[in-house]
């Protein structure tokens, strides 16, 4: 049977893995994580416990610092409420006398040992919410409310889409976004929220996964 | 007024007491979270400052047991 249609010829291009594709000029250069990075390439000195001994980290996200400033700012001003009251408590009248002395020693301490605590569970919150993409795959570590944490990870070929929004005048001043990575089928989708230099993120993600945005 | 001290003694105790089993609760999450993603210098920082915290509060406890 004669043939009805025949195509070109071109040459598919196969898409190899990420893990061996050359890595672009930024990816190359070894980046160093300190207690304050958001955003790093190429981090030399991160490890994840399912990391295997080839696996490199080529990116490595976290919300961007100033997300901070209201645990902070409220730590501040509730640290200057011991210091105020003994001030405060004489113009108002009031009389403490039946208040024992050693309690109000306990006390004060007590009460920047907990605030204390607060601004380190914050830190923590901050701290331990990481999204991390090696050549392999993206894993996504969630921690929240102190005894929550939620490690979810996914291999760079099963990722469909990745995209990013920046909305508000802060997040456009400061330069952060959250970027959506939308994997297969009924795979849950990853979000790094509230990250520095979202556009960069999600091109270093698409260029991974064989796409161009 | 000798019970109402010793109430308010034990009272105190008490809540320093949950404090410190909170600060315990806090160490033991900066150690897990630090086997799941281990950043050389920063996390040795953090278990530090969480190790200094739980033994502050130990100390409170046992500044609250004298001083009270």
């Amino acid at each position: 049977m004669q043939d009805i249609f025949v195509s070109p010829h071109h040459s598919v291009k196969k898409e190899e893995p990420a893990a061996h594709q050359e890595l672009p000029p930024e990816l190359k250069k070894k980046g160093h994580v300190h207690v304050f990075s958001s955003f790093c390439t190429s981090p030399h000195d991160v490890r994840f416990e399912s990391q295997q001994e080839n696996e490199k980290i080529l990116l490595f996200l976290r919300s961007h610092f100033i997300t901070n400033i209201s645990w902070i700012f409220l730590t501040i001003v509730l640290a200057f409420i011991p210091i105020l009251i003994p001030i405060l408590l004489p113009l108002l009248n009031m009389d403490t006398s039946f208040v024992p002395s050693g309690l109000l020693t306990i006390f004060i301490p007590f009460y920047y040992l907990a605030l204390f605590s607060y601004a380190l569970v914050s830190f923590m919150t901050w701290f331990y919410n990481i999204f991390i993409v090696t050549g392999d795959r993206v894993v996504d570590i969630d921690y929240s409310n102190t005894v929550i944490h939620n490690v979810a990870e996914t291999k760079i070929t099963h990722i469909q889409d990745v995209n990013y929004n920046q909305v508000g005048f802060i997040s456009s001043i400061f330069n952060y976004g959250d970027v959506y990575v939308q994997t297969a089928g009924n795979e849950v989708n990853f979000e790094a929220l509230s990250v520095p230099n979202p556009r960069k993120a999600t091109e270093i993600i698409a260029n991974l996964i064989g796409g161009k945005k | 007024m000798e019970l109402t001290t010793l109430i308010v003694k034990i009272t105190v105790l008490a809540l320093i007491s949950f404090y410190i089993v909170f600060t315990f609760v806090v160490l033991n999450q900066v150690s897990v979270m630090n086997r799941i993603v281990t950043l050389t210098h920063a996390s040795n920082f953090l278990k530090i400052i969480a190790v200094i915290h739980f033994f502050l509060a130990i100390s409170l406890f046992i500044a609250a047991l004298v001083i009270l």
